[in-house]
């Protein structure tokens, strides 16, 4: 029953998440990517665009990627059954 | 039933081994040099680190070792990771990258090797974590 109760509940959530992301027209001017395109050298000194935005122009993007990974790494050692400590 | 398996006797494929140990230099400096020339060409800290994580799970297959402390290895990791938030706060967030725009390269360079250790770090954990542990 709680079960049930939970997994409706999710489904629901997952609906209205869809739903609003739906609702939701955000169309960007492509100023920004144009000025990377034709600065980012200049910026940032990299001769790679991807390196220029990954490590410069879009740091956070970087850093909690990296936090994702030790985040993932934490649940899978602390949360799994089997095993423990080495 | 599940068979019961112990570490003597795993045979050791003579073929495997032999060829792992060939590629071994050619996957560091393959890795290195993705890690490296990230800013410049194609590639990057995130690339280079999975192909340097290869090095610790063939040696796995190959040796079956289980001498891995990845324990350890998660704490340099945390360390890894706590540098790679605080270089980018001070040098990026502070501006510092327009005032010394001659640091840019080494900055690219320093970050690119950071991920690079830290996601080699991270995946052999793991691959470590599921061959200790879940494989009985």
């Amino acid at each position: 029953m709680r079960q049930a109760v939970l997994t409706a509940f999710v489904l629901l959530l997952m609906v209205f998440v869809l739903f609003i992301a739906n609702g939701h027209r955000e169309i960007l001017p492509n100023e920004i990517s144009t000025y990377y395109v034709h600065n980012f050298t200049g910026d940032t000194g990299a001769l790679n665009a991807v390196a220029a935005i990954y490590l410069n122009y879009r740091m956070y993007d970087t850093i909690f990627e990296a936090l994702i990974l030790i985040t993932s790494i934490i649940g899978m050692l602390h949360f799994f059954k089997a095993g423990g400590n080495k | 039933m599940i068979e019961q398996r112990d570490e003597t006797s795993v045979q050791e494929d003579s073929i495997v081994s032999i060829i792992t140990g060939l590629l071994y230099p050619f996957i560091i400096v393959f890795g290195i040099y993705i890690i490296l020339n990230g800013h410049d060409t194609p590639g990057g800290g995130f690339q280079g680190g999975a192909i340097l994580a290869v090095l610790f799970i063939g040696r796995y297959l190959v040796a079956h070792s289980d001498d891995f402390d990845i324990h350890r290895a998660h704490n340099v990791e945390k360390v890894l990771l706590a540098i790679l938030i605080l270089v980018p706060v001070v040098f990026v967030f502070g501006s510092l990258s327009r005032s010394y725009p001659q640091l840019n390269q080494v900055y690219l360079v320093f970050m690119n090797l950071l991920i690079g250790f830290k996601v080699a770090l991270g995946l052999t954990i793991v691959v470590f974590r599921y061959a200790f542990f879940e494989d009985r």
